[in-house]
């Protein structure tokens, strides 16, 4: 399981690594992508990936769309592979819209993928 | 005698339900009023934030800060929209309330590139005038059942025949 808040920042923001030190490609590629490739190699007993978002404070869509809707942008990876495994936790209502707009992200990732 | 009291109960049941429902429905009208204060202060916001050009990261980080407590208000309504909301006006609004995210919190938002933009600016005011539109239709509703309701709680007095 990814605790967003814990594991990378409450406070996530910007695109790239010259918008801030906790922005979306960095998200992405740090954590995001080493955690489902360890699922899909079978390296760890879980076939689902949690991503907790109940204790970050807010999100910017474009964090969201580089972190998530940038899969489809990486080089030998699954998008629509990822789109299966990865689910997104929330239980505060505050936070239901960013869950939201991270399925969408994610389901535009696996159509826009390239292969 | 046993059937004129449990007439009596389902009668003070069935009132302290409607009763219960009418004071709900006028709750829901008050809150969807005060979201759409929001929705227009989350509008100006937007519009202020994409006519406006950072002269660096930090002036950026403060603008979008601006933008994204303002949109707190929002995105804490939204998780509760479907208690609030009649569900035939609940759909739009999700997917117009997520198109505005996206329009207004995405692209460059909170970004180095970040330029003025009219163009995004006059389509979060445009999206934020749909949704308001949506807000308000669903308010009417609302207080269109809390009258009827009210009315048959308490009937208007009626002359005595003679």
């Amino acid at each position: 399981m990814i605790d967003v808040a814990k594991t990378f920042s409450p406070h996530p923001s910007g695109r790239e690594p010259k918008d801030g030190p906790f922005n979306g490609q960095k998200f992405r590629r740090d954590i995001l992508i080493p955690a489902i490739n360890k699922i899909m190699a079978g390296e760890v007993p879980d076939k689902e990936l949690i991503v907790d978002i109940d204790n970050v404070r807010t999100f910017g869509s474009s964090f969201l769309e580089e972190a998530f809707g940038g899969l489809y942008r990486e080089q030998n990876f699954d998008a629509s592979e990822a789109h299966k495994i990865v689910k997104i936790q929330c239980t505060k209502p505050r936070l239901q819209m960013f869950r939201d707009a991270i399925l969408l992200h994610m389901e535009d990732a696996k159509s826009r993928q390239v292969h | 005698m046993l059937t004129e009291l449990v007439i009596l109960i389902l009668g003070a049941v069935g009132g302290w339900l409607a009763n219960s429902q009418a004071s709900k429905l006028s709750e829901n009208a008050t809150l969807i009023d005060d979201h759409i204060q929001d929705m227009m202060a989350f509008s100006t916001a937007l519009e202020e934030y994409w006519l406006s050009e950072p002269k660096d990261l930090k002036e950026e980080s403060i603008a979008a800060a601006r933008v994204k407590g303002k949109h707190l208000a929002i995105s804490q309504f939204y998780g509760f929209a479907e208690e609030r909301l009649p569900l035939n006006h609940l759909r739009e609004y999700q997917v117009l309330q997520l198109r505005l995210f996206q329009t207004g919190l995405g692209g460059k938002f909170e970004t180095a590139e970040r330029e003025a933009d009219p163009d995004i600016a006059v389509d979060c005011v445009a999206i934020s005038s749909q949704i308001i539109q949506v807000l308000r239709a669903g308010r009417r509703e609302q207080l269109s059942i809390f009258w009827q309701l009210k009315k048959q709680l308490n009937p208007p007095f009626s002359k005595p025949s003679h």
